[in-house]
């Protein structure tokens, strides 16, 4: 019997790190089967490379960082999902083990590894690839045209409904369409319908907060609703804003990361929407095409400052309420 | 709770917590007797129990049979004499086990209804208290048994509220309550009917690799390894606790711990360690849960880096200790043992 370390409480909640993670994973895990579907087995490779990659990458870190292997930890493996994900079906491979590694080696493991990161690494690495490599990830292929498992010249590459928005155009898609991701789009973030019924299970789950997609989303609606172009409805155009590209996906699996976001409720809200707000002025002005992964990469470096301004505004917000807290704090000694 | 209170914190003022209670909870308490509870001898009060007992009389049969209250570790006798200082008008009975796993005061009350009831009218009687009740924890789940809403006429009130709950209860109930346990009771009534000194305590042998849960009679002084015998382990236990699952104290040799008057329940768990290695992975789960409205993630954070001025600031010594931050947290991270003991090096220095 070790009874050395153990401080009270002796029980713990049965929820852990690793269903936190498994949840995300398993809420990702659908949308691999609606890409199969589309694109053919393809998809499962770039899948397996990444996960691999970063699983590996990040394993290797920690045996370098003279830390314990911990088999538990699932985060590497929803970092390698999710930029699997991000990328066209047809991209070629070295691209997404670039865009693990930069993940995991630049914005993971220099900070202090899991839940020490100050940016969300997939959207690091998703950040360095469309740098890097902005011709490769941004040629789509056309869906329920199964791809080669080696890509050769028997590829079309088209460009997606984001290109056209990009452009100044009215994509016309439909909402069926877009509902169900059958346009020229990333590997497995098109898929609308999906990720909203994985966004009701990983609320549901508690795996995180219905306000911070919320939050992200309203601003980005309104501002496409407002600003929407000449002869397509406001509706429209909100659809095609939200639906045509990854940002929804983004909203549901990046944004929401527990590491890199603020930790109050308040905070949390503003990050949302400021987020919303940099991701739409991005869409406006910048050349490419994926805004709100550059966005939230943005709005992690305020995460800190939205906490620390969240402290400072709690106690003038509330003044009535903190101080019977306070007291009851005290008196309980 | 406002809704800016939410939008702060997210804080819901405490956690609804498993409670876990049965099967120990329905079975009546077994007797586990040694030598001093078999051979005691009882003693002679010598007051007349058919008319109403005073005040006087009750105390002076407290302490005659050394009653010690479960609720709070002190001598009933001692409770009663520093009562009439100031005016009792609500007696309650103390029947709240709010941490999981334990019952063993909600036990005696459903075995022993009407011996603990007798006793709390005696003492409501002696003390002209206006009112008087049990106190029961609402927020069971899975029960066995019925919990009575009334036991001969007299209310047994639900109290319902998150984790830490029995705090934060009787600190509203005010000052003019008197909060008696009811294995007290029981005790009280044994000795003013049968002349019986408290030999035994009532313990909750419960965790998760005990195989046969239940609730013991037990006289004092036995080694709580005899009660795990007793019980029987299914599993090697990582370690066992003497209190609640929240607040208890390790045992560190279970051969040399005895039970006390006061001791509720013992506990023997047993823990995956691969779960203790992750890091902060900043879920925000311990702010929501926090009852005082505190972030313990950051002050941990501060704590560890010695950064105490912040902490200060961030709250520190508002801290109650309840445990609730590690019990949610997802990464098994030890938060409530390091703010607590940094506040309690704090306070020792200011007393300095």
């Amino acid at each position: 019997m070790n009874s050395t370390i153990h401080h009270a409480p002796y029980i713990r909640h049965t929820e852990s790190s690793r269903t936190i993670m498994s949840d995300a994973a398993i809420a990702l895990v659908p949308l691999y089967f609606m890409s199969y579907f589309y694109y053919g087995s393809r998809v499962l490779l770039v899948g397996g490379v990444s996960i691999l990659t970063c699983l590996i990458c990040d394993w290797i870190c920690g045996y370098l960082l003279q830390r314990k292997l911990n088999l538990r930890d699932l985060s590497a493996a929803v970092t390698g999902i999710i930029i699997s994900m991000m990328v066209p079906p047809a991209v070629p491979l070295y691209v997404v083990v670039a865009a693990d590694l930069f993940a995991i080696l630049v914005c993971k493991a220099p900070f202090g590894g899991t839940g020490k990161n100050l940016f969300n690494p997939a959207a690091g690495g998703l950040a360095f690839a469309t740098i890097c490599w902005s011709n490769q990830m941004f040629l789509y292929t056309q869906p329920l045209q199964r791809l080669p498992m080696q890509l050769d010249e028997t590829v079309t590459y088209l460009q997606g409904p984001t290109a056209t928005l990009k452009l100044g155009g009215i994509p016309r898609l439909g909402l069926t369409e877009l509902l169900l991701g059958n346009f020229p789009g990333p590997l497995g973030s098109t898929f609308t319908l999906i990720i909203l019924a994985c966004l009701i299970y990983l609320i549901a789950r508690r795996a995180i907060k219905w306000y911070l997609p919320v939050s992200f989303l309203i601003p980005v609606a309104m501002i496409a609703a407002y600003n929407h172009p000449f002869g397509v409805s406001p509706l429209e155009s909100v659809a095609n804003e939200l639906f045509a590209g990854s940002l929804l996906f983004v909203a549901v699996y990046m944004l929401t990361d527990p590491a890199t976001t603020p930790k109050y409720n308040i905070s949390r809200i503003l990050y949302g929407i400021c987020a919303g707000i940099l991701t739409m002025v991005f869409r406006y002005i910048s050349p490419l095409e994926m805004s709100a992964v550059f966005a939230i990469l943005l709005m992690n470096a305020l995460a800190p400052a939205f906490d620390c301004f969240c402290e400072w505004l709690l106690p003038k917000m509330q003044p009535v309420n903190n101080e019977t807290a306070l007291d009851e704090g005290g008196n309980q000694q | 709770m406002s809704f800016f209170h939410w939008l702060a914190t997210g804080s819901s003022r405490g956690i609804y917590l498993e409670q876990k209670k049965e099967p120990a909870l329905s079975k009546p308490a077994l007797p586990f007797y040694s030598a001093a509870t078999l051979q005691s001898q009882p003693f002679q009060h010598g007051f007349d129990i058919t008319k109403p007992l005073d005040k006087k009389q009750l105390t002076e049969i407290a302490a005659m049979a050394h009653i010690i209250d479960e609720h709070d570790g002190k001598a009933l006798a001692k409770k009663l004499e520093q009562c009439p200082k100031k005016k009792i008008s609500v007696v309650c009975a103390d029947a709240i086990d709010d941490e999981p796993y334990v019952s063993s005061q909600i036990n005696p009350l459903l075995h022993h209804r009407l011996e603990i009831v007798q006793a709390l009218n005696w003492l409501a009687d002696a003390f002209e208290a206006d009112s008087r009740f049990i106190a029961v924890y609402k927020n069971m789940s899975a029960l066995d048994t019925k919990i009575p809403s009334r036991i001969e006429s007299v209310e047994v009130r639900r109290m319902q509220g998150r984790y830490p709950m029995e705090i934060r209860a009787f600190h509203d109930l005010g000052s003019d309550t008197l909060i008696v346990g009811t294995a007290a009771l029981l005790h009280l009534y044994r000795a003013v009917t049968e002349g019986r000194v408290q030999t035994t305590a009532f313990v909750t042998v419960n965790g998760n690799c005990i195989t046969n849960p239940c609730n013991l009679e037990v006289t004092i002084g036995t080694p709580v390894s005899q009660l795990l015998e007793r019980c029987g382990l299914s599993l090697d236990p990582s370690f066992v606790v003497e209190g609640g699952a929240m607040h208890g104290i390790l045992i560190t040799d279970p051969e040399k711990t005895a039970v006390r008057a006061d001791t509720r329940s013992v506990m023997a768990f047993h823990v995956d360690r691969k779960e203790q290695l992750y890091n902060c992975i900043g879920c925000g789960r311990c702010i929501e849960a926090c009852p005082v409205g505190l972030n313990p993630q950051k002050l941990y954070q501060c704590v560890t880096t010695h950064h105490l001025q912040k902490a200060v600031s961030l709250g520190l010594n508002h801290c109650i200790g309840c445990s609730t931050c590690s019990y949610v947290c997802p990464s098994r991270m030890d938060l409530s043992y390091v703010i607590s003991s940094e506040k309690q090096k704090l306070s020792e220095k200011t007393e300095q």
